[in-house]
């Protein structure tokens, strides 16, 4: 079930009656009844892969159990057989395929003549994005940072909620768990922010998204026939509508979640604002950077161990950030060309020798504008290896950026892409110091303005919804 | 909890009436009729430019349907046999709706004024209509829209905002991308398209793979044309269909145009196109006796359901599918047609 799809409204409209109204004052009831949405809402894509999906919370709820009552070296196997167990899933249905592909191209090149037939099974949907929130629980509990947790239905919503299960964000247990034990009281201010969160979203993946999408695909489409500027804001339209696509995603997952009085972590902080590539990933992606950072990154050592390991540990995060979006090379490049420039960053500025106050000196305003345009042309010139279908068609994309004239009769056209996208940026811009992104939050707008800005909103999304063709999420594939 | 359900109920009438005022918006024909030009269904585009460039069709034999029309009429030949002042015109396209082939007969009678000699409704010779054609919120008026809600139109709603939306589109349109491809465009003097030929090889594993799918389709018209209790699972299986897939009302439009062509005073038949398996099981009566078991308003006395059973719709160098006839098979059925129309 899409979250743009009139079956996702009529679910939410019978989910919440269900939970408010029917529910109210039972509060183990409701949670049963998420679950049970949730597994209904799982298997509207493949249903037999809820099994799978079971047995991976099984697993994961037996291993906590475990690593908590256990001491030393146990509590290690334990914790071990729970990472492989569920990393074996991830490898299996993900990263198989991908893997044999590669030995039978070695083994074709040096000449051996074995082949590995593949197995051409089709990716539980949101596989990537719960087998992490299932790693993040059982390494917690490891740490001893959570406690496990003892209610079996509890921990399965945990791995399951609906509103964050096939495109995150990538929950902590210290963030969910306790919220899904606390009795629930219907709040009007969290359920209207909830809304307004879901318009946004809604909005900014059916509108935006969508609109750009049509410009992107026809970039990546026509590559040698378009002019260079055509190219370039082919290449800008991919980034708006994977930024519109997968934050619009957020929004609607935290918008819904807040109907139900759950708070899910915020998952993007205006990342084409960032003023440089560190500043970016603080902004995009958040619950993913924050899972390589806590669990990747600083168990290597992070930015405390000196000369080239911390490049290493620069180079690893973001080559497995890569691999992590899919099993093809174009995501390791995406990755290898995030690390490349993060790593000129950190030997240039040195963030991570900088005192405390010497990071809190504002830049000059032309520091930061030259920084930001800066760092969404690298983020928009790794988007060309995400978008394409292979790495020689990325560098074919580039390469007539480069070649072809730069301007055209085609460039006309693609600057109308202009008229959505400044207005947009306008609007985030103005939209910075709301809560969590939830539109005009920050301003005391009058109801009767706030009214219309929302029925605008809303005909633009039936507008684009039904005159535009549908893309699916982005992240859905992860 | 009151009050959010009173705000958002507030905000739901709110948009409802300003929707349906968009969705009341009356934007000019050639407006709705120029945003299919570059997609599979430009067929629409050409239709329009056609009927705005006819000032009667007094004297010509329209034949009104879905590809199998389109891709299996060959109205240039026709043209070519006869030597009367009699025409042919196939307004056949993509797609199989008889809603949509109401609202242009509906166009074309009542709105524009013409009265064909004769009108060739078509029929699928192996399934109903189902669902809604992509583009019916383009082709019907909005007031055809609101009545296809009383016809039980189980996809009034998308209908109805798909209209609104197209209205909106008008001004929003200069920023979306026209991602049209005017390769689509539909370029004839004929309304005959051929289709491309596809390897007779590949049409018998097409064949091979629906055929079974297909056998029970007929073994249960056959098991309903019987009569006898129905079992509560089929029961529950044909009202899904009727409802869920929109086929009650596709029957209710199959129905409403012959209504229509016969308030007027216009002769009509119906083609029950040919199908390569109901061709080869020999079962081209069966639906023929579902038209007349169905539509029980329709006089038959007058009207004709026309099977052909050729020996040629059983060949696979014939087809590019179960249903579709490649340029050589049009030929075969055009000249069947043909001699069916010049011998009444």
């Amino acid at each position: 079930m899409l979250f743009n799809s009139p079956e996702f409204l009529v679910f939410l409209i019978v989910v919440f009656s269900l939970y408010w109204l029917v529910l109210k004052k039972h509060h183990r009831m409701q949670s049963l009844l998420l679950l049970v949405s949730s597994c209904i809402f799982y298997m509207f894509f493949i249903p037999k892969y809820i099994f799978i999906l079971f047995i991976t919370i099984l697993i994961d709820y037996f291993a906590g159990m475990k690593i908590a009552t256990s001491e030393g070296r146990k509590r290690k196997v334990y914790l071990v057989v729970s990472i492989i167990s569920t990393c074996m899933v991830l490898f299996v249905f993900k990263y198989y395929d991908f893997f044999v592909s590669n030995i039978n191209s070695i083994s074709s090149i040096v000449g051996w003549n074995y082949s590995i037939d593949a197995m051409k099974i089709i990716l539980p949907i949101g596989l990537s994005f719960h087998t992490f929130q299932s790693l993040s629980y059982v390494i917690e509990v490891y740490r001893r940072k959570q406690e496990p947790e003892k209610d079996f239905l509890i921990y399965s919503l945990y791995v399951m909620y609906f509103p964050q299960l096939v495109a995150g964000p990538i929950e902590r247990a210290s963030n969910l768990l306790h919220q899904f034990h606390e009795k629930k009281k219907f709040n009007f201010s969290l359920a209207a922010e909830g809304m307004h969160q879901i318009l946004w979203g809604m909005f900014k993946k059916v509108v935006i998204a969508d609109t750009c999408a049509a410009y992107a695909n026809h970039a990546f489409a026509s590559h040698d026939t378009l002019s260079g500027m055509s190219l370039i804001l082919g290449a800008i339209a991919f980034a708006f509508q994977i930024y519109g696509d997968f934050s619009g995603y957020s929004d609607i997952a935290l918008g819904t979640s807040k109907l139900f009085g759950v708070r899910l972590m915020r998952n993007f902080n205006l990342p084409y604002f960032a003023t440089n590539i560190s500043d970016f990933w603080r902004r995009w992606h958040i619950s993913l950077s924050t899972w390589f950072r806590d669990y990747v990154y600083f168990p290597l050592g992070g930015s405390r161990v000196e000369g080239w390991k911390l490049y290493r540990n620069v180079f690893t995060i973001f080559v497995l950030s890569g691999i992590w979006h899919g099993a093809n090379w174009t995501f390791v490049m995406w990755g290898l060309i995030h690390s490349i420039f993060y790593s000129a960053y950190v030997m240039i500025y040195k963030p991570h020798k900088k005192s405390k106050s010497e990071q809190s000196n504002p830049p000059s305003f032309v520091s930061n504008f030259t920084g930001g345009i800066l760092t969404f042309f690298i983020v928009t010139l790794a988007w060309i290896f995400f978008r394409a279908a292979n790495v020689s068609e990325a560098f074919a994309y580039i390469s007539d950026i480069a070649t072809q004239p730069m301007f055209a009769s085609d460039t006309k056209v693609f600057l109308k892409l202009a008229i959505l996208i400044i207005p947009f940026l306008l609007l985030e811009w103005f939209n910075r110091k709301s809560t969590e992104g939830v539109i005009f939050s920050s301003y005391n707008i009058k109801p009767s303005v706030r009214l219309a800005i929302e029925l605008v909103l809303a005909v633009l999304i039936i507008d684009c919804f039904y005159t535009l063709d549908h893309e699916q999420f982005i992240y859905f594939q992860f | 909890m009151k009050t959010f359900a009173k705000k958002i109920l507030f905000r739901i009438v709110l948009l409802t009436i300003v929707v349906s005022a968009l969705f009341a918006m009356k934007l000019p024909r050639s407006y709705y009729f120029s945003i299919p030009e570059k997609t599979d269904f430009s067929k629409m585009t050409w239709i329009e430019n056609k009927l705005n460039a006819t000032p009667n069709l007094d004297s010509t034999v329209v034949f009104m349907g879905s590809s199998i029309c389109f891709n299996g009429i060959n109205d240039s030949l026709m043209n070519a046999w006869d030597t009367s002042s009699t025409e042919y015109i196939n307004l056949g396209l993509t797609h199989t709706c008889y809603a949509i082939i109401d609202a242009l007969l509906e166009n074309m009678v009542v709105d524009r004024n013409l009265r064909p000699k004769k009108v060739l409704l078509c029929f699928k010779g192996d399934a109903m209509a189902r669902n809604i054609h992509n583009m019916y919120s383009l082709v019907a008026e909005s007031d055809q829209i609101i009545h296809s809600a009383a016809d039980g139109n189980m996809l009034f709603v998308p209908s109805f905002l798909k209209r609104a939306s197209w209205n909106v589109n008008a001004a929003t349109r200069f920023f979306k991308h026209d991602d049209g491809d005017e390769r689509m465009i539909f370029h004839s003097n004929y309304g005959f398209e051929p289709q491309r030929v596809r390897d007779s090889v590949e049409v018998e594993k097409i064949y091979k793979r629906l055929k079974a799918g297909s056998e029970a389709n007929f073994a249960s018209i056959e098991q309903e044309a019987k009569g006898g209790p129905q079992s509560f699972k089929l029961k529950l299986l044909l009202a899904k269909v009727d409802y869920l897939e929109n086929v009650k009302f596709q029957r209710n439009q199959f129905e409403k145009s012959a209504a229509l062509l016969d308030k007027y005073g216009i002769d009509y038949d119906i083609i029950l196109y040919p199908n390569m398996i109901s061709a080869r099981m020999e079962k081209e009566y069966l639906m023929a006796d579902y038209i007349k078991r169905t539509f029980k308003n329709i006089d038959y006395s007058k009207h004709e359901v026309i099977t052909v059973n050729d020996p040629a719709f059983k060949d696979a160098t014939n087809f590019v599918d179960m249903n579709h006839l490649n340029p050589k098979g049009a030929a075969v059925l055009t000249k069947i047609i043909y001699e069916k129309l010049s011998s009444n």
